[in-house]
């Protein structure tokens, strides 16, 4: 057994001996190195990569840049006429041959094109015997003045054509910064609504794009949707606006964006106007002048709308009909005719010379003559106790002069005097405007009646008389109060006439001739309204009214408020607000005058200010001329606040230098303090007299809102 | 025992020792030459792009391609865009990388404008929820036309300019185009904008541009670098930052001067840009060029 056994082993060691024995061992250990390396292929390449997709081709037949399309349109021009006038005076963005296009179709219809470019007279100066006004890409705001000639001028038949886009941005000083103003503009937007505003015009500050369907570029807007019904855009199919502002207007739309043409602002707003005209057909406003300029004014249809707004600027639609048109009111050869045999003097003949010269720059002719003919208009001049020849021409003009002798006046003034009945002295009676006494008066009076047009100038002597002439010549018209065939100015030699405080309505007024500017100090946060609306109404008869609502128009500048006689500053019901003095700053502009500051916290104040609601007022000083028609002792109660802010309570202290003229009532807290001061001060040799008035002014009963208004306006100025 | 018997022992022993461990050896060898350790190669856009920023790109896929252990790559852009042939030149590169490999986009904080071409080229595209992405689109400031003279006398008109307004308007509309159907090529129907919407240019936050097909997936740049090795197959990779090596390659050790590309002038950090961009025009970016 153990034979068997030893033998076996030595067998086995044989076989262990073996090269097979030793094959078996690598084997093993190839097998081991097939292990590591097939492990090693697991361990970083766990499964074959992902199908990768091959890269996409580009679609290049997408790649197709369209360009605009050039079209030529062949102009035919209608004979017209007229004058248009183009304003360059504000700073306008343009180059020099941008306008091109439309001054040759202009020229080509007969018109006259005059540059306004602010040297050569004031706009009004300019308007008057215009036909049409032209103001594009205007980078300088429009004065109140300005504003005010072109709203006359258009509501006297003038055309308006308002064009500005968003490419023609404030210009910077700094040319060697051009970029920076590129990149970064002022907006010039603000300056093209100081007059579009005016017509119910907005111009939004934004620009149109249409990224669907354009002229090669998002901004070169297509707009197809024209109205077909109105001549302006008639046969038109496509035209195209390069970067254009959006407008809104109470006219009508003439180019409308489709559903594509979008706004940079007004987000999803579709259907947004580009060219709108004004509902009486005189205001046309553009949202692009880019289309107008060469070579983009023959793209698509642009050419064809050119011509279409040529024609309509060759039509004279201006009325001529009032002084203010002098002497453009006149068709026919003009005589002049003085009335009275003391005007035939050398100074007369003399100045008549210079007349006629003036009229034959404005291609009329002007003769003197004893006697007017015919078939000639008419200038008729002379003084006040003259009038018979022409007392048929004075009554279709509505006027009446009533002469009273001058012993009968003396006479009435010394019973005046004494408390007696007042008798009329000599005066002119205007209808629809009241009586006024003709010392120191001069009265312009247009007679339409009949074929000829004749206008009339009266004066107290000769010399006034002429110049009530030369006031139309300049059309200087300052201190002149004007009703529909009349106009009465003052000659600055006599008194004014004075109104009786607190006359009953219906009575017959006189006029006060004065300038008024009310500021409507409306843009608090927490208030309900001013009184702006009434103060206009009871003063716009008497006097030249201008109001400038701050919400809407912001703050006023210096061109804005010069020129003035009295300022009102109305914050009616508003609360004062710390910071907010932007009422108070435009007030640093005045530089003579009244200032009246009215309403529940006139003014800034520091927080310590003291308020407290007030209901009713009452007199303090009956020999006040602004307590003039208010009863002593007797409380004015004022009319509920809509607001309900309360009002300033001044202290003793703040009226030490003044006077005061009304209290707090019984029924108001605080009952005594001062309500209404006043106070006058020389500042730089002027006389400025203010009134401070812590009551909203339309809290007023009806009669106090008048008798207060007129007294309040007449001391201020200095009557 | 004689030592000649001891030697014999010993080498018998030896000869069932070594011939195993060479085996074991090579199959090692044999094994870390067949099966490298694979990597990831990261490229880096984090600047404006032109052409400086463009050949180190382009360089970087150079290198990408010349490492064969690099089987996937990650690029990794936070660019507000810039030239347009540069940004061009950037995504035809990474287009013939793609072929060979897979190449995934991450977005860090800005693929703007060209900086979102360049990022159209990888597929898929991670980005942050709030990267900013998008802004396609060109601008380009207007050539001077120079008018016909008697000083310059030149062979056609617009010899001078090569241009005038509305050739170049239409230049600049073409570029536009390309760019459009750049990212519709690449998006395909993944795109939730139509191109007019596309070519607002406007900038999505990274969510919304998942939302809308501009990008893929909400994710970072670890996100992006397993989804590259996902696709390549491979697993335990190596990360290899391919500006670096290239950087290190160009310049030694200054792999700082990414800085000096980044910006035009060092010192106050303002862009100097080309006249044609692919490029967010942004104040934040002090991009005034």
């Amino acid at each position: 057994m153990n034979e068997i056994t030893k033998d076996t082993k030595a067998k086995r060691k044989a076989i262990l001996s073996t090269p097979a024995k030793y094959l078996m061992v690598l084997a093993l250990f190839l097998g081991l190195a097939a292990l590591l390396f097939f492990g090693r292929l697991v361990w970083f390449y766990p499964h074959l990569p992902l199908e990768r997709a091959t890269v996409p081709p580009i679609d290049e037949a997408n790649i197709a840049p369209e360009s605009a399309e050039y079209q030529p349109f062949k102009d035919r021009p209608v004979a017209g006429n007229g004058r248009v006038i183009i304003d360059l005076s504000h700073d306008n963005n343009l180059e020099v041959n941008d306008l091109s296009p439309l001054r040759d179709r202009l020229e080509a219809r007969g018109v006259t094109i005059v540059t306004h470019s602010g040297i050569n007279g004031s706009l009004r100066d300019q308007l008057r015997d215009a036909t049409a006004l032209i103001i594009v890409a205007p980078t300088m705001r429009y004065s109140a003045e300005e504003r005010d000639a072109i709203v006359d001028f258009v509501e006297d038949g003038g055309l308006l054509l308002l064009a500005a886009d968003p490419t023609r941005p404030v210009p910077e000083d700094d040319e060697f910064d051009s970029l920076y103003s590129a990149l970064y503009p002022t907006s010039a937007v603000p300056v093209i609504n100081s007059v579009a505003s005016a017509f119910g015009v907005v111009y939004y500050d934004d620009y149109l794009y249409n990224l669907e369907d354009n002229a090669g570029n998002f901004r070169n807007v297509r707009f197809a949707a024209l109205n077909k019904s109105n001549a302006l855009t008639k046969g038109l199919d496509t035209v195209v606006f390069f970067a254009c502002h959006s407008l809104r207007s109470d006219g009508v739309a003439l180019v409308v964006g489709d559903a594509n043409t979008l706004s940079s602002v007004r987000t999803g707003e579709t259907d947004l106007a580009a060219a709108t005209l004004s509902a009486d057909g005189h205001v046309l406003s553009l949202g692009d002048v880019t289309f107008m300029t060469p070579p983009y004014h023959t793209v698509e249809d642009n050419d064809h709308f050119l011509s279409n707004i040529a024609d309509w600027l060759a039509v004279d639609r201006r009325l001529r009909d009032d002084i203010e048109d002098f002497p453009y009111l006149f068709g026919r050869p003009v005589d002049l005719v003085p009335i009275g045999d003391d005007l035939l003097d050398p100074q007369l003949v003399t100045r008549a010379g210079e007349w006629q010269a003036f009229f034959n720059q404005t291609g009329l002719t002007l003769s003197l003559r004893t006697e007017a003919e015919s078939e000639h208009d008419a200038i008729f001049i002379g003084t006040f106790d003259n009038v018979e020849p022409i007392e048929d021409h004075l009554s279709d003009a509505g006027v009446t002069v009533t002469l009273v002798e001058e012993e009968e006046e003396e006479e009435t003034a010394r019973g005046g005097a004494a408390g007696e009945d007042e008798t009329p002295k000599s005066h002119v009676t205007i209808e629809g405007m009241g009586s006024i006494g003709i010392e120191g008066t001069t009265l312009l009076a247009l007679d339409r009646s009949d074929d000829s047009i004749v206008l009339i100038a009266l004066a107290e002597d000769t010399e006034a008389a002429i110049e009530a002439m030369e006031r139309l010549i300049t059309h200087d018209f300052t201190g002149c109060v004007q009703a529909d065939a009349a106009t009465v100015c003052s000659s600055g030699e006599g008194p004014r006439e004075t109104r009786e405080p607190a006359e009953e309505p219906g009575e017959e007024e006189v006029p006060t001739i004065g300038r008024i500017f009310i500021l409507e100090d409306d843009d608090k946060a927490v208030g309900s309204r001013t009184g702006a609306a009434e103060l206009e109404a009871i003063l716009s008869p008497r006097y030249d009214v201008t109001v400038w609502p701050m919400k809407n128009d912001g703050v006023p500048e210096y061109e804005d408020m010069t020129g003035y006689d009295v300022y009102i500053v109305d914050s009616g019901d508003y609360a004062a607000e710390e910071d907010n003095y932007d009422a108070l700053l435009a007030m640093q502009y005045i530089e003579q005058g009244g200032v009246m500051f009215i309403g529940a916290q006139p003014l800034a104040m520091p927080e310590e200010d003291q308020l407290a609601p007030i209901d009713d007022l009452q007199v303090d000083d009956a020999s006040h001329p602004l307590a003039a028609g208010f009863e002593l002792g007797e409380p004015i109660t004022l009319l509920p606040s809509e607001s309900g802010v309360p009002a300033t309570v001044m202290s003793q202290e703040d009226t030490t230098e003044s006077q005061i003229v009304f209290r707090r009532g019984p029924d108001s807290a605080e009952a005594g303090a001062p309500a209404v001061v006043t106070i006058s001060q020389e500042y730089y040799g002027e006389s400025i007299h203010l009134v401070l008035a812590t009551f909203a002014f339309y809290r007023l009963p009806e009669d106090a809102q008048r008798t207060f208004a007129l007294n309040a306006v007449e001391w201020m100025m200095g009557e | 025992m004689s030592i000649s018997a001891f030697l014999t022992r010993v080498g018998k022993a030896l000869l069932w020792v070594i011939p195993p461990i060479l085996i074991l050896v090579a199959a090692w060898l044999v094994g870390a030459s067949l099966l490298p350790q694979p990597a990831v190669g990261i490229i880096r856009l984090n600047t404006d792009i032109w052409s400086f920023s463009a050949s180190l790109v382009q360089a970087q896929i150079e290198a990408a391609l010349a490492d064969d252990q690099i089987r996937a790559v990650v690029v990794h852009i936070n660019s507000p865009g810039g030239e347009v042939v540069a940004t061009q030149s950037i995504f035809l590169e990474l287009q013939r990388l793609r072929e060979q490999m897979p190449v995934v986009g991450s977005i860090d904080d800005m693929a703007a404008s060209g900086g979102y071409y360049v990022a159209v080229a990888a597929d898929p595209i991670y980005a942050k929820p709030s990267s900013e992405v998008g802004n396609v689109g060109v601008w380009a400031l207007i050539p001077t036309d120079l008018a016909v003279n008697d000083v310059i006398l030149t062979s056609g008109p617009f010899k001078l300019t090569g241009s005038n307004r509305d050739e170049f308007l239409r230049d600049i509309e073409g570029i536009r185009l390309e760019f459009v159907e750049t990212v519709f090529s690449q998006r395909g129907e993944r795109m939730g904008l139509s191109r007019a919407e596309l070519s607002q240019g406007l900038l999505y936050p990274g969510r919304t541009a998942v939302n809308l097909g501009l990008v893929d997936h909400i994710g970072t740049l670890s996100d992006a670098i397993e989804d590259a090795a996902e696709r390549a197959g491979i697993a335990n990779h190596r990360v290899v930052d391919l500006e670096k090596r290239v950087l290190t390659e160009m310049y030694s050790d200054s792999y700082g001067t990414e800085m000096w590309i980044a910006s035009a002038d060092p010192l106050t950090g303002e862009r100097s840009l080309p006249y044609g961009a692919y490029l967010l025009y942004d104040s934040r970016l002090r991009g005034a060029p």
